[in-house]
């Protein structure tokens, strides 16, 4: 460990990552409830079509527009078939789309390498006879500038009387149809823009590393992923954030304890155990998740939810 | 003023070996406020769920506003002008009471780019129902609970929620089912007044099913009795009441 605040710094580039990703799984499950267990595979189409195309030569805000429309694209081809089935169905089939996904990409050597990956991705941004250190906090900037984002325009959806449907077809999807809505498109649309952004986050993570390979992209990632939002709070943005945080910090400093502590215990399966600790003790005592879901009317403008944000943050800090 | 709204010819409905619905035939006039009434288990909800789409009729048709609605999904019906209440209350617990009621409306905003780009647009569309709304929950006293989680409510509120549900949409015609079951009797007749007051002003059909006759009498115009998925008599309520076949089956011997 030759700089404990480069570490910190991977950190947070990484929760940044995570917390498009657990944004994106909030849209779909917290708020109308699609179990998607195959996030990792919308993630690593993302990151494959940003490593192909970064290899040919062209930017990053091309490669991730091509990522964002063509994870969309897949998104609503698997949602075709997939959304005619029950909850535990669909969770079933992502994740094997998530498998499937993989084991193309790993035996389909001519596509994108193989097992080997592709490595030597361009970053996003390139400054010459900047410092690691330099180009890493460029690096947490352009991730955080694309989370706020991502995080607005969720949150501007959500308080829409697109997201009240979005709510009506999680508590009740009879009621959302006798109503009016077709829930078949709502819930096609919804796939779409998750799965949307879990490309556009795939192709900020390929740019991050620098390389991607198939062993990046287990169903771990996904379980991560589900765990942030169930931590956080599902149906809440900024818990959704804040289980990326929460998980991304404990699982690091699970991997710095077992350094320190002398353990009767498999250092490997020590971190899985606590994590596992932790989503249990989350779940019992408090199954809303960290920051619950805010059940109380539109606040109407832009601004002003910005404004109510603000205030929530704030209070949130003073009181813990 | 004839017309009929809503016809249903030879309705069949089968769940295995149960005949649900069995043959059901009947015509509701525009602007007309009709009653159903049957004792349980005789195929009444069936008989809503067909017509909205929840489920296929085995065979038959039905027709709304000469329009064939048997087949179609419960939201391509809705957007005919027909909607139903339900008999147990469907809740959205984890919405507010207000946002309950406005999920039943046409908004400019429950697509997606709408929703995102043109704010201005169903921002004001949502100021003018809203109020529309406050006005149906204050009839209904539920004005105090307006931001509250529905699931906060009580069990009677919940019924009453759920009609004005119904009436916020401003359909052509509204199935009820039960609207009065669970409250108390006061408040039952008024919204059996409400109910006239709608069909007046608004030129809403109602088709309520009921199970206490005496409430019926009075408001509408017509009633059918159904037993075992037929439909075994209609007509006036005086005449109905007086049947010799609805007397044996439903209000008993006296």
């Amino acid at each position: 460990m030759a700089d404990p605040l480069m570490y910190l710094l991977d950190a947070v580039a990484y929760a940044g990552i995570f917390g498009i990703l657990s944004i994106s799984l909030n849209f779909e499950y917290g708020y109308t409830n699609l179990a998607n267990f195959g996030k990792v595979a919308f993630f690593m189409i993302g990151a494959y079509v940003t490593a192909i195309m970064s290899s040919l030569k062209y930017p990053f805000i091309v490669n991730s527009i091509l990522a964002i429309l063509i994870t969309g694209v897949i998104g609503v081809l698997t949602s075709l078939p997939a959304l005619r089935l029950k909850e535990d169905f669909l969770a079933i089939t992502m994740i094997t789309l998530g498998e499937v996904m993989k084991l193309i990409i790993k035996n389909e050597e001519w596509l994108a390498g193989g097992v080997w990956g592709i490595s030597g991705i361009a970053p996003a941004i390139v400054i010459p006879g900047l410092t690691f250190r330099e180009r890493l906090i460029i690096q947490i900037a352009l991730i955080y500038g694309i989370l706020i984002a991502c995080y607005f325009i969720c949150e501007l959806i959500v308080k829409s009387p697109y997201g009240r449907v979005l709510k009506t077809i999680r508590e009740d999807e009879l009621i959302a149809s006798t109503y009016g809505k077709n829930v078949f498109k709502y819930k096609v649309q919804v796939f779409a823009v998750g799965s949307a952004m879990s490309g556009l986050a795939g192709g900020l993570f390929a740019q991050y590393i620098g390389t991607v390979n198939p062993y990046m992209f287990e169903p771990t990632v996904t379980f991560a992923i589900w765990m942030m939002v169930i931590l956080g709070g599902p149906a809440n943005n900024l818990g959704a954030i804040l289980g990326a945080f929460m998980v991304e910090g404990f699982q690091r400093s699970s991997r710095l304890l077992k350094d320190y502590l002398n353990l009767p215990l498999d250092p490997v399966n020590l971190q899985v155990m606590l994590t596992a600790i932790l989503v249990i003790t989350v779940v019992f005592y408090r199954p809303q998740g960290l920051l619950k879901e805010k059940i109380k009317p539109y606040e109407g403008s832009l601004h002003k939810i910005i404004a109510s944000k603000f205030m929530e943050v704030k209070s949130w800090i003073r009181r813990s | 003023m004839d017309t009929p709204i809503l016809t249903a010819d030879s309705l069949v409905k089968k769940f295995g070996g149960l005949i649900a619905v069995n043959g059901v035939t009947l015509s509701i006039k525009k602007g007309d406020m009709v009653g159903l009434i049957g004792p349980n288990g005789s195929g009444k909800t069936t008989l809503f769920n067909i017509l909205t789409g929840v489920y296929k009729p085995d065979s038959g048709k039905v027709f709304f506003n000469r329009e064939r609605i048997d087949g179609l999904q419960p939201h391509q019906i809705y957007h005919k002008g027909l909607v139903r209440a339900f008999q147990m209350p469907r809740i959205l617990q984890r919405m507010t009471v207000l946002d309950n009621l406005l999920i039943s409306v046409k908004n400019p905003g429950d697509k997606f780019l709408p929703a995102l780009f043109k704010r201005k647009n169903w921002l004001k569309f949502e100021n003018d129902i809203r109020n529309k709304a406050l006005e149906i929950l204050e009839f209904l006293g539920l004005e105090k609970h307006c931001y509250v989680p529905a699931a906060e409510l009580s069990g009677g509120q919940m019924k009453l929620l759920e009609i004005a549900r119904a009436l916020i949409s401003e359909p052509s015609m509204i199935l009820l089912d039960e609207p009065t079951a669970g409250v108390n009797p006061v408040l039952a007749n008024d919204i059996y007044m409400k109910f006239r007051e709608i069909k007046k002003n608004m030129d809403i059909t109602l088709f309520i099913v009921e199970h206490r006759i005496e409430l019926l009498i009075g408001h509408v115009d017509k009633v059918h009795v159904m037993h075992q998925g037929k439909i075994i008599a209609e007509g006036k309520p005086d005449d109905v009441i007086n049947n010799e076949d609805v007397i044996k089956v439903y209000l008993g011997s006296v």
